[in-house]
């Protein structure tokens, strides 16, 4: 066959069905002779079938997310019949705040779609205006370092493992924020991917190191609510 | 978040295609109410409405970016949920001859089958998470996001795109030997 070298790029033609008619016969005809070839296609096509899945799964977690997120402020946006002088005192004593039935139900629709209810610890998040308003996000990956245990030292010493996809947002609301969950999210006004951005990542601890610019950021992974970068 | 409407839809369509996550949230916000306003009108609950509502935008996402042209994203949205919930409907014997449009339909055609089960998928999705992360990126990118390889070398910071389509060949050769053993084990 003329394809070995790119056996991939040719399944994935005749699964595309862009392979020019006599070519699709020769694809079809070593299919029937060579039952390997055939497995292999077969195999291809569950992978591809596998990646929509996962890539659905994964996009769907995201619209769970957007929804939560879209409650939280519609709580925020009606709150109970507390008069607006209660409004300072409420962030104090949440329990005042729990006594009102409504709260309870919206709260119990919340928490059915958080994953977990971490974000209700965090005040700035669940009091916070919701009037954000993002301007630019830049999408890349950055590399993700795995740091030994007698190893202190960041990049350049250690192995790059794995990447990590990363967005800067620019967000009025967050000067210089992060939210790290599948995908790190850096909120800032001034970084670009210009800069020299990545991560390390301490196995024994499963501690998760931010390095801008030879600054280190330590953060934490698989939490909804954005948090503060503070230099370590 | 801006409530009101700012962005053209060529603005969000390509906010979707780079799978830019604050674009996909807006359009999330944006769409919403329309989406459960009709699901409440025609029998459904709340819960109803946020399960049809994403699997609705799933299909419209896919369609976004398999490259299909889509001139008014609203509408677009509106009429696959629209579809979808009149599938269930009729799926479920209700009324569906009693429905309330609040929003114009427009033509659209997608496959509403039920997922079909396979077998193996458990395995496959292992053997996906197995995967080392760079890999994994690599093929969602290509074969569920279907970003150009340009685009894929500029995300990933390969200098270019050949760079970026041989690691994804060799990503899918590795895989594809996984998901073989898992069907020759069947």
């Amino acid at each position: 066959m003329t394809n070995e070298n790119n056996k991939t790029e040719w399944i994935d033609q005749y699964l595309n069905h862009t392979l020019a008619p006599q070519e699709r016969i020769d694809f079809e005809r070593r299919m029937q002779q060579d039952p390997a070839f055939r497995q292999e296609v077969e195999a291809q096509r569950a992978v591809r079938k596998s990646l929509q899945n996962w890539g659905n799964a994964q996009l769907k977690d995201k619209f769970k997310q957007f929804h939560a997120n879209m409650k939280q402020e519609v709580v925020h946006a009606a709150p109970p019949t507390t008069k607006a002088a209660d409004q300072n005192e409420l962030k104090g004593k949440t329990r005042q705040l729990w006594s009102k039935p409504g709260v309870w139900f919206m709260a119990a629709s919340i928490s059915l779609m958080l994953v977990a209810g971490i974000v209700w610890i965090n005040r700035d998040t669940f009091f916070g205006s919701p009037k954000t308003e993002i301007t630019a996000v830049q999408t890349f990956q950055i590399p993700v370092a795995a740091v030994g245990s007698d190893n202190l030292g960041y990049a350049g010493e250690n192995t790059i493992s794995d990447s990590v996809t990363a967005q800067i947002i620019t967000d009025t609301q967050y000067p210089f924020h992060y939210r790290f969950k599948d995908t790190l999210q850096i909120y800032s006004a001034t970084l670009s991917r210009a800069d020299e951005i990545m991560l390390t990542h301490q196995a024994k601890t499963d501690a998760y190191t931010l390095v801008i610019n030879d600054k280190s950021y330590a953060v934490e992974r698989g939490f909804n609510r954005i948090q503060e970068l503070k230099e370590e | 978040m801006n409530t009101k409407n700012n962005y053209t839809d060529e603005y969000l369509i390509a906010g979707i295609k780079s799978d830019d996550e604050a674009i996909m949230e807006y359009v999330y916000r944006q769409y919403y109410p329309m989406v459960a306003h009709l699901v409440k009108n025609n029998r459904g609950n709340d819960t109803d409405a946020e399960d049809l509502y994403q699997e609705g935008l799933l299909v419209v996402f896919q369609k976004i970016r398999a490259g299909e042209e889509i001139r008014f994203l609203k509408a677009y949205i509106y009429s696959v949920c629209r579809l979808k919930w009149l599938n269930l409907l009729r799926y479920k014997r209700r009324h569906a001859e009693q429905f309330i449009d609040n929003y114009e339909a427009i033509e659209v055609s997608f496959d509403d089958d039920e997922k079909e089960a396979v077998p193996y998928e458990g395995a496959l999705q292992q053997a996906l998470a197995q995967l080392d992360e760079t890999c994994r990126q690599l093929l969602l990118a290509f074969y569920f996001e279907k970003l150009s390889m340009e685009d894929i070398a500029t995300r990933f910071q390969y200098s270019q795109a050949n760079t970026a389509k041989s690691k994804k060949n060799k990503c899918m050769d590795r895989i594809r030997q996984k998901a073989q053993t898992i069907l020759q084990a069947l």
